[in-house]
């Protein structure tokens, strides 16, 4: 209750704060202004002037499959000049084309045309979008879309692929065609360009559906940033396994500890050699924090073999709500007997 | 499930229809923008200099801009699915192996304002696949995602030395398990016209149907009449009975977003509710024992949850010399049926400061508590049973990262990292007060030339008090990735990774005294290696080999009922986990309206377990495992002509268990041929 509380009094200040601030102050601001250094990286020539795509194509048609693609995209979409929102067309991110399309007309590109060549432009004017380093290519993407209210960047400057150098366009393929996202089947492809190791562990005898296709990397991790380790998309471990595996949620009323608050402790979700996942088999897992059952009668003599197939073979043979239950073992206890 | 497809694509075809409607009855849509501004090369210098680029598309003249008319694309298959199987259904364990007519389609259809995406994918009626888009400009998204799949479960059976006793019991030995699983995912955002409000609903939908073995200690019938098992150490019965299964886990999350002057901000709330819809209990007869009489009860009881999250986040531009955001996450979990409550508060703030191009400073902070609040007693077949305090704990992790471009070629990070757990209660659970984790990384990227890129990472974690056996008092890991570009035609990728853990002092309990004793070394061993050729211009050979394992020595502690000793120390019992993979993939583009694809993959791996004391000898062969798995396929598209194609694709899957089981030598054992013939028409 009292967290509730707690929550309840930051949103409430913060949404007033931010009220008072109004929509008028956003307005009425400077534009957004790249880190400094990256700036010209991402403004292009000073000397050139912007043309609108109309003009950038007007002569050329080379790009014109490019230019439909993006007019179809959802920033092609995005074009009301009354909403204050950037219109986004080809010189937002290459610059201000003037220099590129100098001296091109239809008739010159007839005329290379007739003569087997291919009409280029001048693209050395125009910013050279491979060669920025990746916060400058990223930086092309946040302008605007720090704007927008795009929360699942919310936590993109400190995630993992920020830090390591991941741009934007290492996954968002703004031109190959309309979807500038990767279509839910090939997001694992895409992740394992650079994720060869997990990919590895994929293939182990257990393990998730994820080289079947049958699920996605993005159903447990967040590539844009997260507040979970390892970019999950939930806050814990738990939470995100609790998306599915929810019988597994709890609380119970008896509980294995706290271990059951990382699911990680004995399972590796990418695959293992174990059965269900597990990074040890029973029963050494469990027998790395509990004392095994006999292996000494009283008289001295070891227990017999059907003794020990009994307590030896897989301890969740018995133990058989190990995740949390609900019931008392005989003894009163939690011993996930039942 | 069906029903809410069939419904999903008649609503699209509707609105596509309709949109259709809309603009040959001569409505065009259209908004303002900026109008056509000549090429103007010789005017000098550029309005815009220090301003957004795009900020000239900010224009009062009320130019309308017309969408461009973009032809939909569609595309239609079908054909059918032959799936044999001989043995077990571990080979292809996430394929529904009954033949199947195969049925696809596709559609992309631009009547703008309105963008639809269709792709729906029916491989047979336990795999599915659907992914429908709709877009209004940019006010209103819609996404929603389905997927179905079928998951073979095994059919363990208990090692039994002596089959005449009454040891185990195992009706359901002749069970075929599985279960499918529908995953339905959606999402619907709401945007204010020309201005960045959003209203935010999502959902999703997880069903678990089907059967499933339940393992546990119950009691088997007597030939003689009455029962055999007590469900303690007295009468010890392992059962294997089937379990129906039909769960349902519903997601729902709503809230909004916007702009708040310099901060953004969004609040969400999610509900999340699971109930098992049929057999949420198990119950057996159980011979008297202890406390508890003879009688009837239950027992594997999955139950009802529920939670409910609220979360608050806050961020700065993501632009900038700094840049800043927030999030709280306050979450309540209920467990309907034992009336235990859980609380979460998850708390982050993180920040990147980026002084200079060549100097990025990264700092997180996090905080979690998590508290219970339980009943003192439960009330079990008339039994009242104490219980004891749950374990609740606080933990905060403080972390800072600085990365360096030493220069072109030469990037450095280095993470310092600090975590702390508090938790009450921890006694009864024979878990520390407190623990203490630091960490320190140093990684480089360098790419000393344009075809060589190499990472290296160290990283060293130091645990105070760490709270079970599995957590080290130090672990160190190492690891080095080499990808090199050899030429236009030959790329290499090489990788591995090493760690090493060390622990002293486990601890154990033994007849309710907990005692400390005994180390653990851990160490796990990973190898990459890939390499890609370009054959001519038509063709590309990729082979990859991996290399897992994974050792652990570690001293273990059994209990012991002689006079002589308490329990029975094993010194330096050792585990070996291990698994090696070959795959060869070849790609060959015949000619320009023939493809081939030929895939081989070899997988190999064991575990192994290695009791040192004379006494728990025999033990390791009741859990030592040994697969291998060969998985071949080949696969072909033919286009036709005229947006036609044929593919056909053969997937062979040979599982087998290398330890047998005496009395079934194949169990475990299986084998499956998958063979898809589709016959594809496309229209653009």
């Amino acid at each position: 209750m009292r967290y509730r509380a707690v929550l309840l009094l930051a949103s409430t200040v913060f949404i007033t704060m931010g009220l008072f601030a109004g929509c008028e102050t956003l307005k009425s601001s400077k534009p957004i202004m790249p880190v400094k250094e990256y700036e010209k990286m991402i403004v292009g020539r000073f000397d050139a002037n912007y043309i609108g795509a109309e003009n950038c194509l007007k002569s050329c048609h080379a790009h014109d499959k490019i230019k439909k693609d993006f007019e179809a995209s959802t920033m092609g979409a995005q074009m009301s000049s009354k909403s204050g929102m950037p219109v986004v067309d080809c010189e937002s991110c290459h610059g201000p084309g003037s220099l590129a399309v100098e001296g091109i007309t239809e008739e010159k590109v007839a005329e290379d045309e007739k003569a087997g060549k291919h009409t280029a432009c001048k693209y050395d004017t125009l910013i050279n979008l491979k060669t920025l380093p990746s916060p400058a290519q990223s930086l092309i993407c946040l302008k605007c879309h720090t704007a927008n209210a795009t929360f699942n960047l919310h936590n993109w400057n400190t995630g993992a692929h920020a830090s390591a150098d991941v741009s934007c366009s290492d996954c968002h393929k703004i031109h190959a065609g309309p979807d500038l996202i990767v279509r839910a089947r090939e997001v694992n492809v895409m992740c394992f360009r650079c994720h060869e190791q997990t990919k590895a562990e994929f293939t182990l005898p257990s393990h998730h559906a994820v080289l079947e296709k049958k699920v996605i990397c993005t159903d447990c991790h967040d590539p844009h940033g997260s507040i979970g380790e390892g970019l999950l998309r939930k806050e814990s471990i738990k939470e995100t396994c609790a998306q599915c595996h929810t019988d597994k949620q709890g609380p119970f009323a008896f509980e294995h500890g706290d271990i059951m608050e990382e699911c990680a402790s004995c399972h590796n979700p990418h695959g293992s050699v174990n059965n269900n996942m597990l990074k040890v088999g029973e029963p050494f897992l469990c027998l790395q924090c509990h004392e095994g059952h006999w292996v000494r009668q009283a008289g001295g003599a070891a227990v017999s073999k059907e003794m020990k197939a009994t307590y030896y073979t897989m301890c969740t043979d018995c133990h058989s709500t190990i995740h949390g239950t609900n019931l008392p073992s005989p003894s009163g206890k939690g011993r996930f007997i039942k | 499930m069906k029903k809410q497809i069939i419904t999903v694509i008649a609503i699209l075809l509707l609105c596509v229809s309709l949109a259709y409607a809309d603009e040959t009855a001569g409505v065009t849509n259209t908004i303002a923008s900026a109008p056509e501004v000549a090429p103007s090369s010789s005017e000098g210098g550029s309005s815009n200099a220090q301003a957004s680029p795009s900020a000239k598309g900010h224009d009062d003249t009320g130019t309308v801009y017309k969408f461009p008319s973009i032809e939909p694309e569609y595309g239609l298959s079908i054909g059918y699915s032959l799936r044999g199987l001989n043995g077990d259904a571990r080979a292809s364990e996430f394929e529904y192996l009954h033949n199947s007519i195969v049925f696809s389609g596709e559609l992309r259809a631009l009547p703008f304002p309105h963008r639809i995406y269709l792709d729906y994918d029916y491989l047979n009626r336990k795999d599915t696949f659907v992914d429908a888009n709709y877009a209004y400009k940019d006010l209103v998204l819609f996404r929603w995602l389905f997927r179905s799949l079928y998951h073979n479960l095994d059919n363990t059976a208990m090692y039994d030395p002596t089959p005449a006793t009454v040891n185990t019991w195992r009706p359901d030995a002749s069970e075929k398990y599985g279960i499918g699983e529908d995953m339905s995912n959606w999402s619907l955002r709401l945007k204010t016209p020309d201005f960045p409000f959003h209203i935010i609903l999502s959902g999703q939908n997880t069903d678990k149907e089907g059967t499933r073995q339940v393992r546990y200690m119950g009691s088997a019938p007597l030939s003689s009449g009455g029962y055999y098992g007590s469900g303690n150490f007295n009468e010890v019965v392992r059962a294997t009975s089937l379990r129906d299964v039909n769960w349902h886990t519903s997601i729902i999350n709503y809230g909004f977003n916007s702009h708040l002057g310099p901060v953004e901000v969004e609040v969400l709330r999610t509900e999340r509710k699971f109930e098992s819809k049929n057999e949420r209990v198990l119950n057996d007869w159980y011979n008297a024992s202890g406390g508890n009489s003879a009688g009837y009860y239950d027992h594997n009881l999955v139950p009802s949850f529920e939670s409910s999250s609220t979360s608050l986040k806050l961020h700065s531009s993501y632009t900038g010399k700094l840049v800043m955001s927030g999030t709280l996450i306050q979450t309540e979990q209920k467990n309907n049926d034992a009336g235990v409550k859980s609380e979460y508060l998850n708390g982050s703030a993180n920040a990147v400061y980026m002084p200079y191009t060549w100097m990025t400073l990264y700092v997180r902070y996090r905080h979690s508590d998590y508290d219970v609040t339980a009943p003192a007693t439960i009330l079990y077949s008339s039994l009242t049973y104490a219980l004891a305090p749950a374990v609740t704990a606080t933990n905060d992790v403080v972390a800072g990262v600085l990365k360096v471009r030493a220069s072109k070629h030469l990037t450095f990070n280095a993470e310092l990292k600090s975590s702390a757990v508090q938790r009450t209660n921890a006694a009864e659970a024979k878990l520390p007060e407190e623990t203490v984790k630091n960490s320190a990384m140093l990684s480089l990227v360098s790419r000393p030339c344009k075809t060589v890129k190499v990472e290296a990472k160290y990283s060293r974690l130091d645990v105070s008090a760490p709270a079970y056996n599995t957590e080290p008092d130090t672990a160190n890991k190492g690891a080095i990735s080499v990808s090199w570009k050899m030429g236009e035609r030959v790329s290499a990728l090489a990788s591995m990774d090493y760690s090493k853990d060390k622990r002293d002092g486990l601890l154990f309990e033994d007849a309710g005294v907990s005692f400390s004793t005994g180390n653990r070394d851990s160490e796990s061993y990973h190898t990459l290696g890939i390499l890609t050729f370009l054959l001519g211009n038509r063709a590309t050979l990729s082979t990859s080999y991996s290399h897992n394992e994974s050792k652990i020595t570690q001293t273990l502690v059994y209990d012991d009922f002689s006079t002589l000793a308490a329990y029975i120390l094993d010194d330096r019992a050792k585990y070996l986990n291990r698994a090696d993979t070959f795959s060869l993939d070849l790609g060959y583009k015949k000619s320009r309206r023939l493809f081939l694809d030929a895939s081989a993959s070899w997988r190999k791996s064991k575990v192994n377990f290695y009791p040192g004391s004379e006494y728990a000898s025999g033990i390791s062969t009741f859990s030592d495992m040994r697969f291998t798995e060969k998985i071949y396929t080949l696969s072909g598209i033919y286009d036709i002509r005229g947006g036609w194609n044929l593919e056909m694709s053969y997937k062979f899957d040979r599982f087998d268990n290398l330890i047998d089981d005496p009395s079934n030598p194949n169990a475990s054992d299986g084998t499956t041929h998958i063979v898809v013939m589709k016959l594809t028409k496309r229209w653009q």
